[in-house]
Parts: structure tokens; C-alpha cells; sequence
């Protein structure tokens, strides 16, 4: 209203100007502004107190204080911000072919026949290889660390920023990776094992079967025919024929794991109210909801008999019904793999313990487990 | 709402001392202030934003007004102060894709029949859509029910200057108004 007097200027002519009614009240009711006043009183400020959420009044010198705090505050946070994100992309920075160091060695440990010692490092096409009671550990590129078991062979085939390729020829292999999905990944005989920003632990004789434990993140193991996401506290055993199987709780109970190693050796083709089935419900608990998911999504053939119901018992949600089902089983899926109790994949950057170093002792236990961590 | 003795002062004359005294903290003349002040802002946002958020930004106004008082160097100045930052906070809520509380449709007294919201809806638009200058008179007029004289008094504006936007935004809302009921008889 401060241009106020502009359009009023030079209109003291107009229609209405001698209107008492619009101005003070005073002359005889005009019935539309009356009609108006009647209709728009209801959204008139009805009065509430004021509030007295910062009632007091700062003296002029306090908010230049606060001010001062605010910036101080907001540039070391903006210092903080950006040293972050020049570690962090420093981290992933990796010239291509460079060597990976080698950071601790235990026994007699070869690279490419010759032995090992303090400062040797694996070379893009290089070849370890560990002896009975030997251990040694790697930094992967910048982005994480691995070790490798007695008894093992390794090879790295690619190394460069955003990519990192090992092949596992036999052995065991523990890693701890924090980098973006997808970056580091190892090659078993009949399987690609993709780090989603995870640890894990890969365990493979020289036939190319074992298995895969993942102690923190997910994983995902593809092979020509399946690509199977294993998470934290799981299991997926890896075959050298290619046939990844179905993850399983490392809590499984035998009968659990026995049933559902059946059903994957006919992969799937299994009868829906069959012995293997009802098997697996039996010691099916809740734990072990990843697996009947996983069985669901790569046989549906099994959602014509009880799995379904069971899988629906241990994962409630309004979405699967059998109608739902048949209609269009991706959203019925979807809704079952968002019910999971396992962190969402995407999220790897919020496992920053991943990025700290891991106690050699706990390290060897894994390596030398019977129980594939 | 409790009165205050600041209430009974002459509104023109005891504005200087009651701004004087909100700033120096005293509770009872910043309630004064807000007594007196408070339905003006809510008219000026009103030509902006709808009436749930003019209620909300109203106190929000005050609030901002009465921490930042001790910038204000001229307290006669106030009222053109005051409505400056009403008509910053509500265009800052304007850019703002939604209403503030998501109400898409007006608030309005509940006792009022459909026909009469609907002309209400239709004259608040048609208000809107005229100049500054007019739009912001008449809702002090209209809707606040505000006279001219006092118009006047808490705006800063001088009496002439109201008169002639009263007269002259009228006489542009009839005509607007006079094409809505037209419009809506076609259809």
C-alpha cells in the first residue's frame, strides 16, 4: 500500500467518491458493500492472542552475536563438508594397473612364484598364492581391505577408479569394502560376487563351490541364470556349475538348510504341496523369510501351495493376497522385499564402520572357520 | 484478549511512545501493538495468501517485527514498516507451491450457506486480482471491517489517499464482479 497514492491520483472524480457508506459508514447502506462486508466478515482476523514464542525483545548488539556464532558455525561445517568430500573422492581415486600393497603377510606367501615380504604389492594380472597355515592381507585399491586365507589363489584382473576385479581361483577370501555399489567384485568359477558396500566372506574349492557369507551390507552373486541379493547375517552357497542357490539366515537349522538345498538342486521344480515343501515350512521361522522370498521370486510356481501363506504370515502386509498374486506378482514381491528387517542396499554409505580397519584375530577366525563366518 | 492502558491512548500521538515502549521489552505495549496492528497485516495477507495462512504469517509478522524493532529508527514509521515485512512474508509464502496448511479451499463461517462461500470465494478473487494499492484497502474494508479514517490512522497512509483507493477499487471490483456473475450465468 505504500504506492498507495498513485492510483488514487487524480481520481477524485470517480463514480462513488461521495459514497459515505464506503468510507466511514455514515451515508445510506450501500446494499452490495453490505453484501460484501456480510460475506467476507468470516475471514476477518478473529483476535487470538499474540504468541509468546519469543516474546522478549533482544537488545540490537545480541542477534549480531548470534549471527557471528551462525556463520562461525555454518563455514566449519561448510570446512568439514568439503574435507570430507575431498577424502572421500581422493578414497576412490584409482590410477588404472596400479599395484595393490600388501599390508600384513603371515607364512609363506607367493606373488607370481616369488615370496613375499614387507612393501610387495599384487600387480594388475598378478597371481597370490597362499601355503598351508599362511594368511595375508591386501588394501583393495583405496576403497576397502582383503585377506586371503591358506590354502588360496588370487588373481587381479582389473583395477581402476569405479572398478575393481579379483578372481578367486580357490580359498577363502574376506573383504571390507565402503565405496559405492558395484565397485569391487570377485570372480568364483561359476559366479560374479558384486560388493554392494559391504563385508563379507567367500569360501570356494578348486572346483568352484562353497559358499558366501555376508557379515555386514548385501551382496549380489550373479551367474548367466540368476542373480540372488544376499544380506547382512546370510548365506548363499556358490556352485562351480553356476547354479548360485537360494540365501539362507546363517542361523538356519539343518533341517531348514537340507530342505531348501533339495529344492534348489531341481531348481525349483518341486510339487507346490510336496514333501520338500512342507519340509522347509516346518522349520521355516522368521529369520528365515529371505529365503522363502527368494524362492517365490525365482520359482512362482511354489506360491500355488502353502509357501504363500507362510511366507504371508512371516511378512504381513496388507498387499499380498493371492488376488494381488495373480494379478501382478512384482508388487506383491515388491511389498514382501520392503518388509524385510535388513537395511535397504543403497544405503552402504551408513555402514562407516566399514571404512575402519578390521581386528586381524577376528579376521584369521573367519578365514579359518569351519562355518564360513 | 486483555486490554492494556496502552489501548486507550490515542492511536496517532502515542505511537512513537508505544513503539518506544515495545522496544525497550514492555509486554503490555507490544500486546498493544499487536491488538492494533494485527487485523491490518492480516488484511494485507490476505490479499496475498488464503486465510489460514494469513493467520499463521500474521503472527509470524509480529513475531519478526517485534525481534527486529530495534532496527526501526523512526517509530512514526511503523505502520509502513510493519506492512512491508507482512508483504515480504507472504509473498515468500506465495513462491511456495502449496498453501502453508495444505487447506485448499478457504475456511469460512461455518453457518454460511454453499451459495454464499461461493460468492464469498468469488469476491475474495476478484479483490485479489486488483491492484495493490486498491486490493489492500478494500480488504481492510471489507473483510476487516476497518473505516477509512482508521485505514488511515494504521497504515501511514494520508486520508485522501485511502479514500480514493477505496472508491476507485470498488467501483474496478463491481465491474469485476458484475463479469464473474456474468461468466457463471453463461455456464
Amino acid at each position: 500500500m505504500n504506492g498507495g497514492d498513485k492510483p488514487g491520483q487524480g481520481g477524485m472524480h470517480d463514480d462513488g467518491m461521495d459514497n459515505d457508506y464506503l468510507w466511514d459508514r455514515s451515508g445510506p447502506v450501500d446494499p452490495e458493500i453490505a453484501r460484501l462486508e456480510r460475506l467476507l466478515r468470516g475471514h476477518a482476523h478473529v483476535g487470538a492472542p499474540r504468541r509468546q514464542r519469543r516474546a522478549a525483545v533482544q537488545a540490537p548488539t545480541r542477534p549480531r552475536r548470534h549471527w557471528r556464532i551462525a556463520l562461525a558455525a555454518a563455514a566449519a561445517f561448510a570446512v568439514c563438508a568439503l574435507g570430507m568430500r575431498l577424502w572421500y573422492q581422493q578414497r576412490l581415486q584409482w590410477e588404472a594397473g596400479q599395484p595393490w600393497q600388501v599390508t600384513a603377510q603371515r607364512g609363506d606367501v607367493r606373488i607370481d612364484g616369488r615370496k613375499v615380504h614387507a612393501g610387495s604389492a599384487l600387480a594388475l594380472a598378478g597371481t597370490l598364492e597362499t601355503g598351508t597355515g599362511t594368511m595375508t592381507r591386501l588394501r583393495a585399491a583405496g576403497i576397502g581391505e582383503i585377506a586371503i586365507g591358506e590354502g588360496s589363489r588370487l588373481r587381479l584382473v582389473e583395477t581402476r577408479t569405479g572398478r575393481h576385479r579379483v578372481v578367486l581361483q580357490q580359498g577363502s577370501l574376506w573383504a571390507r569394502v565402503w565405496a559405492p555399489p558395484g565397485q569391487f567384485g570377485v570372480g568364483v568359477a561359476g559366479a560374479d560376487v558384486i560388493d554392494l558396500g559391504c563385508e563379507f566372506l567367500l569360501k570356494v574349492d578348486a572346483d568352484g563351490n562353497g559358499s558366501l557369507s555376508v557379515l555386514s551390507g548385501w551382496v549380489q552373486v550373479d551367474n548367466l541364470r540368476r542373480e540372488v541379493l544376499v544380506p547382512e547375517g546370510a548365506r548363499v552357497r556358490v556352485n562351480g556349475d553356476g547354479a548360485a542357490g537360494t540365501p539362507y539366515a546363517v542361523s538356519a537349522t539343518p533341517a531348514f538348510v537340507a530342505a531348501l538345498e533339495a529344492i534348489d538342486a531341481r531348481t525349483g521344480d518341486v510339487d507346490p504341496h510336496g514333501a520338500e515343501v512342507r519340509r522347509l515350512i516346518a522349520a521355516s521361522r522368521a529369520q528365515d523369510a529371505i529365503s522363502l522370498l527368494a524362492l517365490l521370486r525365482d520359482y512362482p510356481r511354489l506360491a500355488e501351495g502353502p509357501l504363500f501363506e507362510r511366507l504371508a504370515a512371516l511378512l504381513p502386509t496388507p498387499v499380498a493376497t493371492r488376488d494381488a498374486w495373480n494379478t501382478g506378482r512384482m508388487a506383491v514381491l515388491n511389498a514382501w522385499w520392503d518388509a524385510l528387517p535388513y537395511p535397504r542396499v543403497k544405503r552402504w554409505w551408513a555402514q562407516w564402520p566399514d571404512v575402519l580397519p578390521s581386528r586381524n584375530g577376528k579376521v584369521t577366525q573367519w578365514l579359518q572357520g569351519q562355518g564360513n563366518g | 484478549m486483555a486490554r492494556d492502558h496502552w489501548d486507550d491512548v490515542d492511536e496517532v500521538e502515542a505511537l512513537p511512545a508505544l513503539v518506544d515502549a515495545a522496544r525497550r521489552g514492555s509486554g503490555g505495549a507490544q500486546g498493544a501493538l499487536y491488538r492494533r496492528f494485527a487485523p491490518v497485516v492480516h488484511g494485507v495477507l490476505l490479499g496475498y495468501v488464503q486465510k489460514a495462512d494469513a493467520d499463521d504469517l500474521t503472527q509470524d509478522v509480529f513475531e519478526t517485527a517485534l525481534q527486529r524493532l530495534g532496527e526501526l529508527r523512526e517509530a512514526a514509521a511503523f505502520p509502513g514498516w510493519l506492512l512491508s515485512i507482512a508483504r515480504h512474508a507472504a509473498l515468500d509464502a506465495k513462491r511456495r507451491r502449496a498453501p502453508l496448511t495444505g487447506i485448499e479451499i478457504e475456511a469460512v463461517d461455518a453457518n454460511a450457506t454453499h451459495e454464499d462461500r461461493l460468492d464469498a470465494q468469488r469476491s475474495l478473487a476478484a479483490i485479489r486480482g486488483l491492484p495493490e494499492a486498491y486490493r489492500e484497502t478494500l480488504m481492510l474494508r471489507l473483510v476487516e471491517g476497518l473505516s477509512g479514517p482508521e485505514i488511515a490512522k494504521r497504515t501511514g497512509l494520508s486520508p485522501g489517499s485511502v479514500r480514493v483507493n477505496l472508491h476507485r477499487g470498488m467501483a474496478l471490483l463491481r465491474t469485476a464482479l458484475t463479469g464473474a456473475r456474468m461468466g457463471a450465468s453463461v455456464r
